[in-house]
């Protein structure tokens, strides 16, 4: 048995991918040989410390059962997601109440009356009380308490 | 991917990585940070040939990524047992990182012959198919990956 054989079959018996025919005369092979016999002893031993120190889980953890938090990472990266989209929400709203300017009156066409007293009301008109963009600060406000952390032992 | 697909990858990752790690809350870092990376991939249009083989790949390399900064940091230890650490969970995580840096030192199909064959019991046959390599080849890395092993880590032993 040359070298390349028999790491060939040492791959084979350490890897437990013997039939045990094959098992018995590699292990004959072994006996009268001193040095193969030490390095297949030597490699086993790892195999069988590796083994050790890496056993298998003893069960795996579904996804729906309590797990422990995220990384902070992540939370971070998903609070800034969610400041984000409520800041997004918040300018859209307060865009959607601002003024509207002149040019966006629709003005009856041929009707020279319309151009001095438009029909149309501005909004912020309409909604007295309500300072302009009072809503986007509303929601702003409402995002920042939102985003407190939510404490899960108890308030003080 | 149906739940189920990503039910059995998740705990395949989760499994892989406990194994090098040893420990639950390190495990389930190490899978979150595997998924985002594919994602990630997926994202960008891009699909590994054999999701498995990927993922397993992945998370060893992720995992003794982890074992080896926790050692540069040498962190407590954080082994399962015990909320407190003992002489043999000291010796147990010393191990770890030894080993850890000894499969850092095998080539990256070295490693991922080593690893399917230990943590997936799969045949030289198997993995001959998986990576498209002949089935002496994959034999010779198993070999040559075990005997880098065996001299990184002359006495390796878990103490008990």
């Amino acid at each position: 048995m040359n070298r390349e054989q028999f790491e060939d079959m040492l791959a084979d018996y350490l890897g437990d991918e013997m039939t045990p025919e094959q098992r018995q005369a590699f292990e004959q092979h072994l006996a009268e040989s001193d040095a193969d016999r030490a390095e297949a002893d030597a490699l086993a031993a790892l195999m069988g410390q590796l083994e050790e120190i890496m056993p298998a889980p003893c069960s795996l953890p579904a996804s729906g059962s309590a797990s422990p938090a995220p990384p902070a990472s992540v939370m971070r990266f998903g609070r800034i997601l969610a400041y984000a989209a409520i800041l997004l929400l918040g300018v859209g709203i307060g865009w959607g109440i601002r003024p509207m300017e002149q040019s966006e009156v629709e003005l009856p066409p041929n009707n020279p009356d319309s151009l001095v007293t438009p029909k149309s009301t501005p909004r912020d008109d309409r909604w007295p009380g309500i300072e302009r963009n009072a809503f986007a600060k509303n929601c702003l406000a409402f995002s920042t308490a939102f985003s407190r952390p939510i404490s899960t032992t108890g308030r003080n | 991917m149906s739940v189920e697909a990503f039910e059995h990858h998740r705990a395949q990752v989760y499994g892989w990585a406990f194994r090098l790690l040893q420990n639950h809350h390190d495990a389930l870092d190490v899978t979150q940070d595997v998924f985002i990376k594919w994602w990630r991939l997926l994202a960008k249009g891009d699909s590994p040939a054999n999701p498995p083989a990927w993922l397993r790949q992945v998370t060893v390399n992720q995992a003794i990524d982890a074992l080896r900064k926790s050692a540069v940091r040498k962190e407590p230890i954080a082994l399962e047992k015990s909320a407190v650490a003992e002489p043999t969970d000291l010796a147990h995580r010393e191990s770890l990182c030894r080993l850890a840096d000894a499969l850092h030192h095998l080539t990256q199909r070295q490693r991922s012959v080593l690893t399917a064959k230990i943590f997936d019991g799969c045949t030289f046959a198997n993995i001959a198919e998986t990576m498209e390599l002949s089935i002496p080849t994959v034999k010779s890395h198993y070999f040559r990956a075990l005997q880098t092993l065996r001299a990184k880590l002359p006495d390796l032993r878990r103490e008990s």
